[in-house]
């Protein structure tokens, strides 16, 4: 009992606060036990980020907001977390969930602006941006905002963007290279070059700046300088970019070099098809995408599944496809494909309560139902207003002699879907 | 107070030039109107136009309009279904020219009805009798129609063999191996029919046209002509199978000048094509070694309308490929047979950055002696302003006068008809009304074509009208030079291909700025012959015929 009085007696915010997270960890997770605080869930999944357990990071998130939908902060974190694994989609949700609380949110302006920025919706990003450059100066807004109208069209607008940028940080690295791609374009060599070669110097290690340089050279017909900035561009990480061999072929032929032309255009080739290949597959995964749902609604699920098979070795990363997959699998009663499947949708996108309780399901028709309840009671967790989740989980844990539990459950589904006969028959044989 | 406006305003328009084109489509009597037939399906076919050809049907010396129609569609139409052309607002039409700016409907007598869903148009004289043919391509079969004088023409497509299948687009006329007999150049876009539309953009008012990224590429046709506007299909034998394409527009010239004609294709969202000429009956596409596959940064652009000449009087035929809103037109300079983009050095890529092109062309509209450039503009959504504000569906055309190099847009200043919008397609460029100015006509999609009348007369103009003996009858593919007075060469080029889906005045014309006289005037026909005048008088349209060397 002394291990309990000690833990009771520390602070589980101080432990966060030291840096000593799984200490925190376990005791947000004890006083949660004692006093349960949405804002505990929150902490946990902080400690959980830091200590780089990301899954369970998510989890604890997706808890939090569960417990209180409002928590602005568990949105944020949900977003990053999704952004550092790279799910953009799940990240820009959640980013945008704290622009319905908090519309000038700058974090979240900042991050759902940048996203949409990567995804190239230009026309969504504009809005967010300049939301945020209205509430501070501040030159990374105003360089996007440059970036946006550029894309657009709109030169004029776009040169005065960058400029603001460069007034409030003159060695703004996306603003210098932005103005000066802009001008060069526009034929304002004069102008442009400085401003490239000032990118170039703050950030010698960056491959655009020396690309936007040489092909700035190119146009001026300076092709030995073009070759050297192209070149170095190559070594500093734009060696798989298609349009720094297109410009260095250029250069290569205004020196006159007709065999080094020949390699770069035979180099921009190989790079142009493989991101044509690239597309085509996807291009590729759609249709068959398409094939499955129309096989799907003809009743033929195993031909369906194999087309949804075909489209994942295009899509690895695409959760979506994965739980389809896991689900296709589940109604052929193929449990082992489809835990995979299921497991991997997890592992993309962990706090989706529906990867959950179809997991949930899989290892319940497997007849592994420690496993079972273990993922439905994560799917609870996740998301504690589907009464489907919860009828499973009494069924699940009343086979495991659970009857306490499987009485609660089977009541919290009945309550949330007071009319679902099946539910209610469940709670009336657990009482028996 | 009145007397003080009315000074100044004197002096402003005495300041300005005058406009140069007045719309003569009203004074026309043309009431053709493209019937694009749209459907909630949004076949991409409906988004395309149609063609426009200039042409001198009956043998007058004036030119006549032919205009390329659509066919009734409807939703769920299977690659079985044949678009229905029945009902007369689907017609081809041919405009007869009256010669004093009006036109007769002359469709009927003429037999030009058509068949199918139509798009491009091409005319050349495919059996040296000095009148011109015509051939009209389609989705699906195309039409061939001999010209048997007067107005009248027979369709021989059968007979001639060049009935062809797919989504043909531009066409031209070019006797590709220089045997005397005008050969056929059919660009096709997509592997597509109506089977194969897809369902792209969102759902009701937001159905969008799909990208053609969506669909594969097609190959090229070529027919070599055997005589008697017989053809023979040579695309495999000329190599043309190993580059398929989506092809738009189609314009030939001599681009390494050496004698014999290559072919270049505006492709959509696609490497833009040059075939180079092997004189061995076979073309290699060299477009990437040469420089005008892609844009300045290595990019696909959606290239539609194409023009081929030589814009800076250096005697190597430069490339314009016009592209959709935020990609900017493409303006390649021939450097000696290797091209440069100078889009951005010219002022083209900012003025162009928010336009999306079809028909183009070089022209010199203010006969200054350079050449300038002409857009048919409108974006291809027609539902574009609702996900992309600041990008227009209808569109006001361009026009790029050439001052030294650089482009500048005139368009605002160039007189009424640049100031009304329309969903710019086809167009055609020549001298309706023999004055030497350059008038353009220009097809709209769903609607009323409009007639650019060029009114400047204030300088000097040669039109040279090339006559083939040992050549094909039109002398297309001849390469004229000439020398004004003040010494300024220029360079032009026999063809009636270019822009999109439409057919040219075949005539060559050259504006001539203050000289009065061109002191030398050298063709290269396609026979190999070189022929030479001197002292030709400006302001004349003159017949260069070929004589036996």
């Amino acid at each position: 009992m002394i291990w309990l009085f000690l833990l009771l007696a520390q602070d589980p915010k101080a432990a966060f606060d030291r840096g000593d997270y799984a200490t925190a960890v376990r005791l947000f997770e004890a006083a949660n036990q004692r006093k349960p605080e949405c804002t505990n869930s929150l902490y946990i999944g902080l400690a959980r980020y830091r200590l780089k357990q990301t899954n369970e990071a998510l989890i604890a998130f997706r808890a939090a907001l569960q417990c209180d939908a409002k928590l602005v902060a568990a949105h944020l974190a949900l977003g990053d977390a999704y952004e550092a694994r790279g799910n953009d989609s799940e990240s820009l949700s959640a980013y945008l969930q704290v622009l319905t609380l908090e519309p000038k949110n700058p974090a979240a302006l900042r991050a759902a602006s940048n996203l949409y920025l990567k995804a190239g919706l230009h026309v969504k990003a504009r809005p967010l941006l300049e939301t945020l450059a209205s509430l501070a100066p501040r030159p990374d807004a105003h360089a996007d905002l440059g970036a946006v109208h550029a894309a657009s069209g709109d030169q004029a607008l776009a040169a005065e963007q960058f400029r603001e940028a460069l007034k409030l940080d003159p060695k703004y690295f996306p603003a210098l290279t932005g103005l000066g791609n802009l001008l060069a374009r526009a034929g304002d060599h004069q102008t442009a070059v400085p401003l490239l070669r000032q990118a170039a110097a703050v950030r010698p290690k960056a491959w655009e700046a020396r690309f936007l340089l040489g092909s700035a050279m190119n146009r001026l017909d300076q092709f030995a300088e073009a070759r050297t900035e192209l070149e170095l561009a190559t070594q500093l990480g734009g060696a798989n970019e298609p349009q720094v061999y297109y410009q260095l072929a250029r250069a290569w032929g205004g020196l006159g070099k007709a065999a080094e032309r020949r390699a770069a255009l035979a180099r921009f080739s190989e790079l142009t098809k493989k991101e044509k290949e690239s597309a085509e597959l996807q291009k590729q995964a759609a249709r068959l995408i398409d094939e499955a749902r129309a096989l799907l609604q003809s009743g033929d699920l195993a031909q369906a599944a194999q087309r949804l098979e075909q489209a994942r070795e295009a899509r690895p990363g695409d959760a979506t496809l994965l739980f389809r997959l896991a689900g296709l699998n589940f109604d052929l009663q193929r449990f082992d494909v489809a835990r995979e499947y299921a497991q991997a949708a997890i592992s993309i996108s962990p706090a989706t309560w529906l990867y959950h309780y179809l997991l949930g399901l899989v290892e319940k028709g497997a007849n592994r139902l420690n496993d079972a309840r273990i993922s439905l009671e994560t799917a609870v967790q996740l998301n504690a207003a589907e009464a489907p989740v919860f009828n499973a989980l009494g069924e699940v844990t009343l086979a495991l002699g659970d009857r306490a539990a499987a009485l609660r459950h089977f009541e919290k589904a009945c309550a949330l879907a007071p009319a679902e006969a099946a539910f209610r028959q469940n709670l009336e044989a657990a009482k028996q | 107070m009145r007397y003080f406006l009315a000074f100044f305003g004197l002096l402003a328009s005495s300041a300005s030039p005058p406009p140069a084109f007045i719309d003569a489509t009203a004074t026309s009597g043309i009431g053709f109107s493209f019937s694009a037939s749209k459907t909630p399906a949004k076949y991409l076919i409906e988004a395309m136009g149609g063609g426009v050809a200039m042409l001198d049907a009956d043998g007058d010396g004036r030119l006549d309009l032919f205009f390329v129609n659509g066919a009734a569609l409807r939703n769920g139409m299977t690659a079985a279904d044949a678009p229905d052309k029945s009902e007369a607002r689907y017609w081809n039409r041919l405009y007869r020219n009256q010669g004093d700016g009006s036109f007769e409907d002359i469709t009927e007598k003429a037999g030009l009805r058509g068949k199918g869903y139509g798009q491009g148009v091409a005319v050349g004289d495919c059996d040296n009798d000095g009148k011109a043919d015509l051939f009209v391509t389609n989705l699906g079969a195309n039409l061939l129609y001999r010209n048997q004088g007067g107005g009248i023409f027979a369709d021989i497509t059968a007979k001639a063999g060049v009935t062809g299948s797919g989504w043909s687009t531009s066409a031209g006329f070019i006797d590709f191996d220089r045997d005397g007999l005008l050969d056929l150049f059919v660009a096709r876009y997509l592997d597509w029919d109506f089977a194969k539309n897809k369902h792209c953009g969102g759902e009701g008012e937001l159905r969008a046209y799909c990208h053609p990224n969506e669909f594969k590429p097609a190959t090229h046709v070529l027919y070599r002509n055997l005589g008697g506007c017989r053809f023979e299909d040579v695309s495999a034998k000329a190599g043309l199978l190993k580059s398929p394409g989506k092809g738009l527009g189609v314009a030939f010239d001599d681009v390494d000048r050496d004698g014999w004609p290559d072919i270049f294709v505006a492709n959509d969202s696609f490497p833009q094509q040059l075939f180079r000429n092997q004189h061995d009956g076979t073309f290699e596409e060299i477009a990437l070694t040469s420089g005008v596959a892609y844009d300045d940064d290595g990019k696909v652009f959606a290239g539609m309308g194409i023009g081929v000449a030589d814009y800076d009087n250096d005697g190597w035929p430069d490339l314009f490929v016009n592209a959709l809103a935020n990609q900017g037109y493409a303006l390649f300079r021939n450097a000696k047979g290797l091209f440069d983009y100078v889009s951005a050095s010219t002022g083209l890529a900012t003025i162009s950055k928010l336009h999306s092109g079809w028909g183009a062309r070089f022209l010199d509209f203010d006969n200054d002696g350079w050449k300038d450039i002409f857009v048919a503009q409108g974006h291809v959504m027609d539902n574009i302003e609702m996900t992309q504000p600041g990008i227009l569906y209808l569109e006001t055309p361009l026009l790029l006068r050439n001052v030294n190099g650089k482009l500048v847009d005139v368009s605002t200043e160039a007189g009424a008809p640049f100031a009304k919008a329309m969903a710019g397609r086809g167009a055609a460029f020549g001298d309706l009304n023999n004055d030497g100015a350059l008038d353009v006509v220009v097809s709209a999609n769903d609607g009323k074509p409009r007639i650019f009348q060029n009114a400047r007369s204030d300088r000097g103009w040669l039109i040279v009208d090339t006559v083939g003996t040992k050549s094909n009858r039109d002398g297309i593919g001849a390469s004229i030079r000439i020398v004004g007075a003040s010494g300024r060469e220029q360079f032009g080029f026999v063809s009636t291909a270019g822009s999109y889906l439409a057919a040219h005045d075949k005539r060559v014309h050259f504006g001539l700025g203050s000289d009065r006289t061109v002191k030398l005037m050298e063709v290269r026909w396609p026979s190999g012959q070189v022929q030479t005048w001197k002292d030709v008088a400006a302001n004349q349209i003159f017949i260069a015929k070929e004589t036996a060397p």
